[in-house]
């Protein structure tokens, strides 16, 4: 029985009262209010949200997680900072994806509405002040990276060989373009194509297709001896990384996989369990309660009941699909609590133990 | 209602296809409730948290404002008294028990978690979600496994045996109730075993060690820090808050005692629940419970141990629902010949006490559930 997690007895008073006479204070990390939404293209918004507490010590480009509720279900979502750290207000750009959380809390989100933040965390920069361009690739949401690195570059007026690659399916995707284009006016160095894979280019920095070998020759900027910050989906960084290694001096990327909404069918025979505290990753069959195919890989996970009823075997889920078998109903969520005595993997898992 | 001549008690116990069929109706009502749960239930359980921390508040103030002029100002006093006796039944009851079951669990708020919550209650947290949770919740009325039949202190039915200690237990069980926050406390370090000599006292201070790092925040609260806050009119807050305390240990005591101990409960042995299946867990929980009657300020200040047979079926779902799903468990009950032992208050707390007076005398079990296809 681990006695660590209880509270201190003054604790839930406190808590309370602390909150109610500071709003926007929590126990549990930092809360931002939101300020204001811009539309920031077809499918996308922009939020200007006002942190409690500042945050601190952070470079473009790096990400917050939020904490926000729907039908009264915590969930955690991560966005990339378009705000520049000398900024009070912070600001995220997202798209609306259909049927995904956050535009189910956007779309009935009020002004002055409170979300729970994380410290900033994650994201790329440049490195090496040498090298003769500084290309920024980006795909579809990957865009709020590049954006970052553009508007910290224009803060400090270093904008010469910094080139934008930004790829959507259509034009009406895109974000920041009037921005970026007024940027072009004002710094003649800096480059910026929007390439569209779903319709054809129809201006002059436009062009058309996925990235290959074919539109390598129309990137802005010669990637020789480059410096290439790239961010979008899995496959996109990958592409980035194959035809790019041999000529960019320096290749960072960081690429994003869209939250699971579909839970698999037909689970897989055997998946991976990774177990986050202890650092090991077991192989444990689909068909099992997690703390059966613990016990039977050696280890003595805590418990009680072994029905779901006591609770003494719950533990955070932090990544992965998994079903209660009480009702069969498949749980995608990260980040939540799962009884691993009534619980089974349908996809690889990782849980806090 | 059972009628006269046959009391419910002695209704036989399903078996077989018709007790699976019976619990499958019982899962298929789980489901439901699981599916819907949602924004109602999050709203719910904070307004019960507001409710805590502002019956404590305007309780601490009216109590303050009369400590001045006790003799004057008496009946402020017991507004005051009975505010604070308010927050503490519903911050152990309706959000306390409720949360540390886990059953809002599925909302993710830090704040709301049973495996981390903590309540304005002398007994750890974590010792009652190990005593409640798993030995009382998954043994239900098994004799020698759940250690609320009778709190290893009181012979509440005949198959427990009898001994001359048990002569006195009306004193104890008036002591228990008194006394029923530090029971339940203490209910942990199953006591017997240091007297009876089966564990050494050595052990003692590091079993107890989770109590005795909890005592002095609990009791230095309302025994020291508040009323030191009243300077020289000590005295009259010290009072309200034991006053607050006892009312609050009066009521649970009589409340929770309602819920398995009255004239139509049965107990089982550990041989009859071998190889029990979900299904039979169920009829145990129903047969081994009883609801009390009333409505919206009875579930409310019971935390809806008036619907004790729903807690006991559905012990990890939202209290608040047990209301709508009794309807349910009741008309399932009635289709299958299972008893579903309900009662007012008065009714239900009388047969608790005529059993307690009954067997503090020798008696024996006349009758055993027999067991129906």
């Amino acid at each position: 029985m681990s006695f660590t997690l209880a509270l201190p007895p003054f604790r839930p008073a406190f808590d309370y009262w602390r909150s109610v006479l500071q709003p926007g204070w929590s126990p549990y990390g930092n809360t931002a209010r939101l300020l204001r939404r811009e539309a920031a293209s077809a499918d996308s918004e922009t939020l200007w949200l006002k942190p409690f507490q500042r945050l601190r010590d952070w470079q473009p480009g790096q990400h917050l997680s939020f904490g926000f509720e729907v039908d009264g279900r915590r969930f955690q979502r991560s966005f990339t900072l378009t705000s520049l750290p000398a900024q009070r207000e912070i600001a995220i750009t997202v798209r609306k994806v259909a049927g995904g959380r956050f535009a189910d809390w956007l779309a009935q989100a009020e002004r002055g509405e409170r979300l729970q933040i994380s410290e900033p965390w994650g994201g790329m920069a440049f490195e090496l002040p040498e090298a003769p361009q500084r290309m920024l690739m980006a795909a579809g949401s990957g865009i709020t990276a590049a954006i970052a690195q553009v508007r910290a570059a224009a803060e400090r007026g270093q904008m010469a060989g910094l080139s934008l690659a930004y790829w959507v399916r259509e034009r009406a995707e895109a974000c920041f373009v009037e921005e970026l284009h007024a940027l072009q006016r004002r710094f003649p160095d800096f480059q910026f194509r929007l390439f569209l894979t779903g319709e054809p280019p129809s201006a002059a920095h436009e062009a058309e297709g996925r990235l290959d070998e074919g539109t390598l020759s129309a990137l802005p900027g010669s990637p020789q001896g480059a410096e290439v910050l790239a961010c979008g989906p899995t496959g996109f960084v990958a592409r980035v990384e194959a035809l790019l290694r041999g000529a960019a001096a320096r290749i960072a990327t960081e690429s994003f996989t869209p939250p699971v909404l579909r839970v698999p069918d037909v689970p897989a025979a055997a998946v991976q369990l990774t177990l986050l505290k202890s650092g090991r990753t077991l192989s444990i069959p689909t068909d099992t309660p997690l703390l059966a195919a613990l016990e039977a890989a050696g280890l003595k996970p805590e418990h009680g009941c072994r029905q779901g009823l006591c609770g003494r075997c719950t533990c955070a889920k932090t990544r992965g699909v998994h079903v209660d078998l009480r009702d069969d109903s498949a749980h995608a969520e990260a980040s939540t609590a799962l009884k691993l005595c009534v619980s089974a993997a349908r996809t690889d898992l990782a849980i806090d133990l | 209602m059972p009628a006269a001549a046959t009391p419910s008690r002695h209704a036989p116990l399903l078996s077989g296809e018709r007790l699976e069929a019976f619990g499958a109706e019982l899962d298929a009502l789980r489901e439901k409730h699981v599916r819907d749960l949602g924004a109602a239930d999050a709203r719910y359980i904070r307004r019960v948290r507001h409710a805590v921390r502002w019956t404590e508040v305007l309780g601490r103030l009216a109590i303050y404002g009369a400590a001045p002029a006790p003799w004057l100002l008496w009946p402020l006093w017991i507004v005051g008294t009975l505010l604070l006796a308010v927050s503490k039944i519903l911050d152990n009851m309706e959000l306390g028990h409720n949360v540390i079951h886990g059953q809002y669990d599925w909302m993710n708020d830090p704040s709301l978690q049973g495996d981390r919550f903590q309540w304005d209650h002398l007994c750890p947290a974590d010792w009652w979600r190990q005593t409640h949770n798993h030995s009382h919740h998954q043994w239900t009325n098994v004799r020698g496994k759940d250690d609320d039949v009778g709190y290893g202190l009181l012979r509440i039915f005949p198959e427990q045996r009898w001994t001359p200690f048990a002569l006195a237990q009306p004193l104890y069980a008036a002591a228990l109730a008194v006394f029923y926050q530090t029971g339940i406390a203490i209910q942990h370090l199953k006591l017997g075993r240091y007297l009876k000599g089966r564990r050494s006292w050595r052990h003692f201070p590091a079993d107890a060690k989770p109590l005795l790092r909890k005592l002095p925040w609990q009791g230095g609260k309302d025994y020291v820090v508040f009323p030191l806050l009243a300077g020289p009119f000590f005295l009259p807050v010290l009072l309200a808050n034991a006053s607050a305390n006892l009312l609050r240990n009066l009521w649970t005591f009589v409340v929770i005692f309602c819920g398995h101990f009255t004239r139509d409960a049965i107990t089982f042995t550990p041989a009859q629940v071998k190889d029990e299946t979900r299904a039979g867990w169920y009829q145990r929980q129903i047969r081994g419970s009883s609801n009390i009657s009333g409505g919206a300020v009875m579930d409310l200040m019971t935390g809806n141990l008036s619907h004790q047979i729903e807690h006991h079926l559905y012990p990890d779902l939202p209290a608040r629902r047990y209301a709508a799903m009794a309807v349910e468990v009741k008309a399932i009950c009635a289709k299958y010949g299972v008893p579903y032992n309900t009662g007012s208050l008065p009714k239900q707390f009388g047969e608790v006490a005529w059993r307690i007076l009954r067997h503090a005398f020798p008696s024996r079990p006349s009758w055993a559930p027999a067991t129906a296809g």
